[in-house]
């Protein structure tokens, strides 16, 4: 059952308090130390507690058994003694003694008024003479009642003359009317020939006073002495715990590329030692990164002076293509085939060369973004109507799903067309003739485009590394559609610089699927996306659907 | 930075020896330093008081067995009769009244029916009656039948009572449970029966039958203070109490609240108006605390001081209490502790001295010190009286010294005034006088053995005065002496047979004081001592509350020493033929007792009450008398 706490405790206290502790336990080195330490050390304290309570309690109680003992042996003797001097007895004279001896052992000897006698005569036999009364004597408030039945047993019990002594714990009556714990000592006598037991109680409310006191005494010291190991644990956990959290602390930073952060070094222990090593890590690091860096810098920067250079002549290259090319219904057939190939080869020379600048801008940090309230829905169809001719000669058939309402964003819609362009035509080029599913969906925080086709596939290795520029799932397998390998990498840096992302997932000889997945405001962050993506992926085609394009409107 | 590391190591070492040395100091001291456990008061300290609880019903007891324990049950006032109300029928447990009073028996009882019969009678000799105010009044010893009629429990009941007032609707009382221990007794009492004796006692209503040594272990004789007229002395009066009871001070102060007994009725007053109540009494930690309320507030101060005088010796009897008396009246509280020594003629403890009064063996009066021995010239007139004299006598310290002493053959009393004056106050015309002794107001008071008349001549006075003797006392006896009280309010008489030798009665009487143009009575419930004597051969006031007597016991004197009022059997030490005179010290707290022989050799020995005498003091001296 669910503990419903009330509505001002909602309030005050955190949300899902337990998983936050969980969560402050595992993150936190130092609660870890603390706790543990507090709880093996309350652990330790509680066993010694209750070991060294044990050993005083045995040894007040075995004090007191002794002397209680020890008294009652005397008293007993005393007794003897007494009832040994007369010779002649009457049931008078039998009472008479015992209630002298009562009072004779309870003023005399131990601490008189701290413990009672009582004198109590055997059970009644029908061999008693009529008419003879023994009555019992008590020196205090208890009764023959109080004393145990297991106890007078054992008492009644004991050969005649063997002055054995019995001792139980019970509860006795207190002077003040209140029962306390007590040692009940007793023997076997003789007044005149008939049977009495002797009975001393000791109350133990002074012992259980003094074990009392030893009880809080130990419970005080032994919590102040968690209380210690625990700031103890605190203080040394603190101290090693610091520069480790600090030191944690620098590492993100560096992880972050704040490169010149250095730890603090004091002292020379091992900490300091752990800080110097640090420092000088942190130091190789930086120094391998900066150099990493200019080096990738040098690349891009290689790539893009590059790709600048080879514009000029490219460009003259192209206008002689073309001068060319419009005489080449006058060529022979082979010159005019060689025209044509560098035609093709000078167009695909150019759509690389355009990549390169593209990547070489984003990489640069000179991509801008225009945004503007675009419709996805209106982009998917510009797309597909341009790539339709593609997927004829591939032998595919392309859908559109898509809402009626409209799934407006901001966003640049010219590199979100380029990003869909880029998905469509890579979905009918890896779609082996099988249709191409594109999916556009919305919701309150995001727009989002699906890819899907049911084609050769991608392993989820495949899937991770489908960005990666100039990457090919299979480089055995030969190019089709002139694809520079930098489609998939300019249409990742467009979706993030609208915020956005895209994501793709692959199943071998299933299909793949590519979701773009962006935010309805610029600047917003995203949180899911309207699409599934993976094996929850819709499939609105069967593998194998009649080459046409359909569109299929979803509400 | 180097040389810091040394200096907190060194820190570190020093604070951990002194750890050390600080773990190593916590055992058990063995210094030589003397400590103080401060004065211990209260329980702890006094006489344990031993509870008996006789056995109660069981299965297969006779009739005998039931009235035996019934009888031993019947002290159990701490247990307030629980056992024995079990061994009744329900109609004699609503007619029982415990606490009516008490028939005291002495010796052991005897049953000579069958102990299976339903009857049962016991015979015994009464001693006395505690009345339901718990004062003790002897009766002569006098041999009774109680008769116990016992039913079967396991029959119908036959609906009989022992006097004849069955209340069979009665609604039980709920003292007892019938089945305590759920072992009940087949027979049980339903009446008993002791019509016609001594003590009153006819029935279950009239209390209880206790033997004299039930009532001795189960009771406890304590004196209540009242004043006598002139309000200069404090009177004792015994009442009986349960003892091992809790109540016992507010018992105790009720007792003194309700008056003086029947013993001191018209002797003596007390400062505490009727109509006064009590509010709490208690005793802790050795402290008794009272609280009064009513007329006793608004007393006068000098009343309030008798008052509180009163009920501080009272309350300092009682057992438990060492410490102060703290009487509340109203709003106020006061410290009664002490008070009471303003109104006491009696000293704590004898000054040492020539304190005592002797004849020498030429008849001369002279003065003694028991200390050392010593004799000593008695100044003033006596001192130089020219003839024999005997039985010296000496007002109490606490009034002008008058000193008195028998001339003429024991037949003249001669007093000597505080100034120095000497008359003869008495002649007697054939007989001896008794000798003469003094009370608190500086009376002397003697006794003419030869017409039993009881002689007081009053201080101031130059003659003696007859004093009136109740005649009930006198049926067959005539006073022999008489020894007034250091209090003046009461006097023992011994009286002696005018019919049998060695049938001598002692009493104690209240004096009444002169009123409407009579002299000094002598009244009150007249109170007998118990004890077995022949004859009595003198007898002194040892404190305020007990006598000490020589008796003639067999061919020996005997030493016995008794309270009035108190069923205790007076026993003492066997001291040698011969000696017939003793006196005790005028002091609260008793003393060096003197006795002396008068006759063949005389000498004065020193007795203590359980060595009996000492070696003689000194021979050749006769008549020892502290003053009083």
């Amino acid at each position: 059952m669910r503990l419903r706490l009330p509505r001002f405790l909602n309030r005050v206290l955190p949300a899902r308090p337990w998983r936050r502790v969980v969560a402050a336990w595992r993150r936190g080195l130092r609660m870890r130390v603390v706790t543990t330490t507090v709880v093996l050390s309350l652990l330790v304290v509680a066993l010694l507690g209750t070991f060294l309570f044990a050993q005083v309690r045995d040894g007040v109680l075995g004090a007191k058994v002794d002397s209680a003992l020890a008294e009652t042996r005397s008293g007993y003797q005393f007794a003897q003694a007494t009832v040994e001097q007369t010779q002649e007895w009457t049931p008078g004279l039998v009472n008479s003694r015992a209630s002298t001896i009562v009072g004779r052992l309870a003023s005399g000897g131990g601490e008189a008024g701290r413990r009672e006698v009582l004198l109590l005569p055997g059970p009644h036999e029908d061999s008693d003479p009529p008419g003879d009364v023994y009555s019992s004597y008590a020196s205090g408030v208890n009764t023959p009642q109080s004393i145990p039945p297991t106890l007078r047993r054992e008492v009644q019990g004991q050969q005649e003359g063997q002055g054995r002594t019995y001792w139980a714990y019970a509860m006795a009556d207190d002077r003040d009317g209140t029962r306390v714990p007590a040692l009940i000592v007793g023997a076997a006598l003789e007044v005149g020939a008939k049977p009495y037991e002797l009975y001393y109680v000791f109350p133990l409310d002074q012992e259980a006073q003094t074990l009392g006191l030893v009880r809080r005494t130990l419970a005080v010291a032994g919590l102040a002495l968690v209380v210690l190991v625990g700031l103890i644990a605190y203080v040394v956990a603190r101290t090693v715990v610091t520069p480790v959290r600090m030191a944690a602390r620098i590492a993100e930073r560096l992880a972050a590329g704040r490169l010149e952060e250095r730890m603090h070094i004091r002292g020379e222990d091992d900490l300091a030692r752990l800080a110097a090593s640090f420092n000088r890590m942190a130091r190789s690091l930086q120094s391998q990164i900066r150099r990493l860096e200019d080096l990738s810098r040098l690349q891009r920067r290689f790539v893009s002076d590059v790709s600048h250079e080879l514009r000029t002549p490219l460009t003259t290259v192209r206008m002689a293509a073309d001068v060319l090319h419009s005489y080449v219904s006058s060529f022979p057939p082979d010159v005019a085939r060689s025209s044509e190939l560098l035609q093709a080869q000078l167009d695909r020379f150019e759509d690389l060369l355009a990549d390169l600048l593209e990547i070489s801008r984003f990489d640069a940090g000179a991509a801008v973004l225009d945004p503007e309230p675009c419709d996805l829905r209106a982009i998917a169809r510009r797309v597909l109507d341009a790539t339709e001719p593609l997927a004829e000669r591939r032998g595919s058939t392309l859908e559109l799903v898509a809402p009626e309402q409209a799934c407006t964003a901001d966003v640049d819609g010219r590199r979100i067309e380029r990003i869909v362009r880029n998905l469509v035509v890579n979905a009918i080029e890896h779609g082996e003739g099988k249709p191409v599913v594109v999916t556009v969906a919305a919701d309150d925080e995001a727009v989002a485009l699906s890819v899907q086709d049911s084609g050769v596939g991608l392993s989820p290795e495949e899937a991770g590394r489908v960005f990666d520029r100039f990457w090919r799932a299979d480089p055995s397998r030969a190019r089709q559609t002139g694809g520079t390998g930098l489609g998939l990498s300019i249409a990742l840096e467009d979706a993030h610089l609208h915020g956005g992302e895209l994501e793709a997932y692959g199943e071998p000889g299933r299909g793949a699927q590519f979701r773009l997945t962006l935010p309805r405001r610029a600047g917003q962050e995203l949180g899911g996306s309207p699409i599934p993506l993976g094996p929850d992926r819709p499939r609105f085609l069967a593998v194998g659907a009649p080459y046409q394009r359909t569109e299929v409107a979803r509400g | 930075m180097a040389d810091r590391a040394p200096r907190a190591l060194a820190r570190a070492v020093a604070l951990l020896a002194v750890l050390v040395l600080a773990t190593a100091c916590s055992g058990i001291p063995t210094d030589t330093r003397v400590r103080s456990s401060g004065e211990e008061r209260g329980a702890g300290q006094e006489q344990p008081f031993v509870h008996q609880q006789a056995p109660g019903p069981e299965p297969g007891l006779t009739p005998l067995d039931v009235v035996a324990r019934f009888l031993a049950a019947s002290s159990g006032f701490d247990e307030d009769f629980a056992t024995a109300r079990r061994f009744l029928t329900q109609n004699a447990r609503q007619r029982w009244q415990p606490t009516a009073g008490i028939l005291v028996y002495e010796g052991r009882a005897t049953f000579p029916a069958q102990p299976t019969s339903s009857t049962q009678t016991m015979t015994t000799s009464v001693v006395g009656r505690i009345d339901a105010d718990g004062r003790y009044r002897p009766i002569p010893r006098t041999e009774i039948q109680v008769t116990f009629q016992l039913v079967d429990a396991a029959a119908p009941t036959p609906g009989s009572s022992d006097d004849g007032a069955a209340d069979d609707g009665a609604a039980d009382d709920g003292a007892g449970d019938d089945s305590a221990d759920g072992q009940d007794a087949q027979w049980q009492l339903d009446a008993v029966d002791a019509s016609g004796t001594a003590g009153g006692y006819t029935s279950l209503g009239q209390g209880l039958l206790l033997s004299r040594a039930a009532v001795e272990r189960a009771m406890l004789a304590l004196p209540v203070w009242f004043a006598d007229p002139s309000g200069r002395a404090l009177v004792p009066d015994q009442v009986y109490l349960p003892k091992g009871d809790d109540e016992v001070p507010a018992a105790l102060t009720r007792r003194l609240l309700a008056g003086p007994g029947p013993g001191l009725q018209g002797a003596v007053e007390t400062a505490i108006p009727s109509g006064t109540r009590l509010v709490d009494a208690r005793v802790v930690s050795g402290e008794a605390f009272v609280e009064l309320a009513g007329p006793v507030t608004r007393l006068p101060a000098e009343r309030r001081q008798l008052a509180l005088a009163q009920l501080g010796r009272s309350l300092a009897a009682v057992p438990g209490v060492d410490g102060p008396v703290q009487v509340t009246l109203g709003t106020e509280t006061f410290d009664a502790t002490g008070a009471d020594n303003a109104f006491d003629p009696l000293q704590e403890t004898l000054v040492p001295g020539p304190n005592v009064l002797v004849i020498d063996r030429n008849g001369k009066l002279q003065t003694f010190n028991p200390g050392d021995a010593q004799l000593g010239v008695m100044p003033g007139a006596l001192g130089a009286f020219a003839r024999p004299l005997r039985h010296p006598a000496r007002s109490l310290p606490a009034t002008p010294q008058r000193i008195a002493a028998l001339s003429d053959g024991e037949r003249g009393l001669q007093v000597q005034e505080p100034d120095g004056t000497l008359h003869r106050v008495h002649l007697a015309r054939t007989g001896p006088l008794a000798p003469p002794a003094f009370d608190a107001h500086g009376n002397v008071w003697t006794v003419d053995r030869a017409t039993g008349d009881v002689l007081v001549t009053a201080s101031g006075e130059d003659a003696a005065a007859p004093v009136q003797v109740p005649t009930a006392l006198l049926e067959g006896y005539r006073p022999w002496q008489v020894e007034p009280a250091h209090d003046g309010a009461r006097v023992v008489l011994v009286l002696r047979s005018t019919r049998q030798p060695a049938d001598d009665r002692v009493v104690v009487a209240a004096v009444l004081p002169p009123a409407g143009g009579t002299g000094y009575r002598l009244g009150g419930a007249v109170l007998p001592l118990q004890g077995s004597w022949q004859q009595v051969h003198d007898l002194d006031w040892r404190s305020p509350t007990s006598l000490a007597m020589l008796v003639v016991d067999g061919d020996n004197s005997r030493a016995l020493f008794l309270t009035p009022g108190t069923v205790g059997v007076a026993t003492g030490p066997t001291v040698t033929s011969g000696v017939d005179e003793i006196t005790a010290p005028p002091t609260r707290t008793g003393g060096t007792l003197l006795v002396a022989s008068s006759s063949g050799r005389p000498a004065v020995f020193a007795l203590d009450e359980s060595d009996g005498l000492s070696n003689a003091l000194q021979r050749g001296l006769r008549d020892p008398a502290y003053a009083g």
